[in-house]
């Protein structure tokens, strides 16, 4: 037991937690702009997916990371746009219509991720962790929040002006007006369609930049299928945050501490925990935590709706 | 003709499934693939000769099983996403349940691993309807996340407690003893394997539930429109976690005869995506079991010419994930509000046109007066 507390409050531990906890805050955050204008997004998966190929992509051509990280969110936004066009021009359903996107990204990013790499994958351009001057030194502190990838520091900062955007401006009110009462919104003379566009492409470039995340400063090398399901776990963590993208730090910050867990759980190699077993308790605990909070918070009233000029 | 045989629904599919092939055809050859191989590769890997046609129906099984859970979800307003999950849970337990009891008679025994795996198909996918029915968890959500705590489950049993150590290094469960195993038919030109009229029967038997009981019935109610299937006084949370269950059993049913028909042990690797391709198979049939046995008969062709032209083409199988995604996306646009209204307004407007036309020939036919030429 003892041993156990050490873990959580290691340097290492937290420092990992923080790391992993990275793609979530960043697909997170976008869902919540995304789900608040009335956009749901399951494809949230393959626009990270699609994000980690293309930064993959642009880093290996250019040897520049941070046009890797704008690829990605290009990638994100590229797939957002189908979406778009799907269920804001066309009205059509969009649960299935993100079903499909996410087939559509896994089957495209390994089609030409073989054409392309073949099957021998190497390390492209990357980021390393940066080391804030004299921050970076300070004891348990330093490693764990100064000493992180340059995503790292983006994701907090976008959290925060996304949350400032969506509750402090007109812009974001427009927002949370056409996931509330679109034909409100309408009324008043904005465009309902191009105020669901400006959020869904935030959360394809913010879900591009949380791929690219994993891409670039995790694997540094994109692999099959890499984002795992982390899009599905967004997606639930957007319910556990009410809809409030600064939540979505603190929420991911508790699912990534399972994935971290579960990381470490393997690397100690426990003979008594087989590493299939730890890799359920993040997916066991979304379950669990959303079950708690699925009927908290009220979702937004438009959500999931087409809306069309009447 | 048997071309009237066909509605407007089934032209709308059937185009739908054309321009989706020839966008991905489109995608192969923008990326540089030989479609003067892959093409061949294609058309010879689903239909070239018998082999190949049993290899369709082969791969049709299981997303013709698992797609009409997934239709009878889509019937009562449900996505079920977890077909996956399920086929891996239900394949686990027959494995368990075969080597615990090992009964040697053939009939019994194939029966008594189906209905296991339903049972256990059912309850990983009821969970799913009980989180949505009492808990409000939205299914797409939990069915998603049932998935990887099944497969890890799964994963996790064939590389200990049901692993054969005789396996060749392989972490994959024994072979599933002979009198479990099921048959395959001998019909002259080519076999089937009994598999497929199972999943025929499963078809006819989810048509009569849909179309002629009176849980069918409260099931489309339930998905036309919530508030009257509510307003006639319908148990709604039982039919939500009900039409779960049944989804479930389904997709069970489809893993236990992939297991019993096919691969015989239980790996890793044991379903490659059959329950995300069975969404596809459930939106092409339009959630009719007659309409999904035909979508599931394509994309197992699909599935076994991609995977011939990857053999043949080097051409990566992923495309035919592609052409499911284009299909689909393009299905939504097809059935789409929008769509339909312009359908509409454009009937109308071709309607007036008629209009028009006749009363400019009926005119035509009595003597010009006045009529500008």
């Amino acid at each position: 037991m003892d041993s156990l507390i050490e873990l959580f409050i290691s340097t290492a531990f937290v420092a990992s937690t923080m790391r992993l906890a990275v793609p979530l805050i960043l697909a997170g955050t976008g869902e919540v702009i995304s789900e608040r204008a009335g956009i749901l997004n399951i494809g949230l998966e393959g626009m990270m997916l699609m994000g980690s190929f293309t930064a993959v992509l642009a880093a290996d051509a250019t040897g520049d990371p941070w046009l890797g990280a704008l690829a990605g969110a290009v990638g994100g936004m590229a797939v957002a746009a189908v979406h778009g066009g799907i269920v804001i021009v066309w009205s059509g359903d969009q649960i299935v219509s993100g079903l499909a996107l996410n087939l559509g990204a896994l089957g495209l990013t390994t089609y030409l991720s073989r054409r392309i790499f073949g099957t021998g994958q190497s390390e492209v351009a990357h980021f390393e962790p940066i080391d804030i001057p004299l921050l970076s030194d300070l004891p348990f502190l330093g490693p764990v929040l100064f000493a992180q990838s340059p995503f790292f520091y983006f994701a907090l900062a976008a959290a925060a002006v996304l949350s400032f955007v969506l509750f402090r401006t007109r812009f974001g009110l427009s927002w949370q007006a056409a996931g509330e009462d679109p034909d409100a919104l309408d009324s008043v003379g904005i465009s309902v369609g191009r105020t669901r566009w400006t959020a869904l492409l935030v959360c394809g470039a913010m879900a591009g930049f949380g791929g690219a995340s994993i891409s670039l400063a995790q694997l540094f090398t994109f692999i099959e299928n890499m984002t795992g399901g982390q899009g599905f776990i967004a997606l639930a963590l957007v319910i556990v945050t009410r809809w409030r993208p600064m939540w979505a730090v603190g929420i991911a910050l508790f699912f990534a501490a399972a994935d971290a867990l579960s990381l470490r759980i393997q690397a100690l190699d426990l003979a008594a925990i087989p590493f299939q077993l730890s890799l359920m308790l993040p997916l066991v605990l979304t379950l669990v935590v959303y079950g708690f909070a699925a009927r908290a918070g009220r979702p937004p009233a438009a959500l999931g709706r087409p809306w069309t000029k009447a | 003709m048997g071309l009237a045989l066909l509605g407007r629904e089934h032209f709308v599919v059937l185009a739908v499934m054309a321009l989706g092939l020839a966008l991905s055809l489109l995608m192969l050859a923008l990326t540089g693939a030989d479609l003067s191989e892959a093409l061949p590769a294609l058309f010879n890997g689903a239909l070239g000769d018998a082999r190949a046609i049993e290899e369709t129906l082969s791969q049709s099984i299981p997303i013709m099983f698992v797609g009409l859970g997934v239709s009878i979800g889509l019937r009562a307003g449900l996505f079920n996403i977890g077909g996956e999950g399920q086929i891996y849970v239900a394949a686990l337990t027959a494995v368990v349940v075969s080597q615990a009891l090992p009964v040697g008679n053939p009939v019994l025994a194939v029966a008594l691993v189906l209905v296991v795996g339903a049972m256990a198909g059912g309850l990983w996918a009821g969970a799913a309807g009980w989180m949505r029915a009492y808990l409000g968890m939205n299914e797409v959500i939990t069915t998603i996340l049932l998935n990887g705590i099944g497969i890890l489950l799964a994963g996790w049993a064939v590389h200990g407690p049901v692993r054969d150590t005789d396996g060749g290094g392989y972490p994959w469960s024994e072979k599933i003893g002979e009198p479990f195993r099921l048959p395959v038919m001998d019909l002259g030109p080519i076999t089937v394997p009994a598999g497929f009229l199972l999943a025929l029967g499963a078809a006819a038997a989810v048509w009569v539930l849909l179309e002629r009981t009176v849980i069918g019935v409260e099931l489309r109610t339930l998905g036309d429109s919530p508030d009257a299937a509510a307003y006639a006084g319908l148990r709604v949370t039982m039919l939500v976690v009900g039409a779960m269950v049944c989804a479930g059993a389904l997709a069970g049913v489809g893993g236990v005869v992939e297991l019993a028909g096919k691969q015989e042990r239980l790996s890793d690797f044991f379903s490659p995506g059959y329950g995300f391709t069975a969404i596809a198979v459930a939106l092409v049939g339009n959630a009719r079991a007659g309409g999904v046995a035909l979508s599931a008969l394509f994309f197992g062709a699909l599935t076994a010419g991609a995977s011939s032209m990857e053999r043949i083409a080097q051409v990566p199988a992923a495309t035919s994930l592609v052409a499911q995604a284009i299909i689909v996306a393009l299905l939504v646009l097809a059935r789409s509000d929008r769509l339909q209204r312009w359908v509409r307004a454009r009937r109308q407007i071709s309607r007036m046109l008629e209009e028009q036309a006749l009363n400019d020939r009926l005119a035509a036919d009595r003597p010009a007066e006045g009529r500008v030429v």
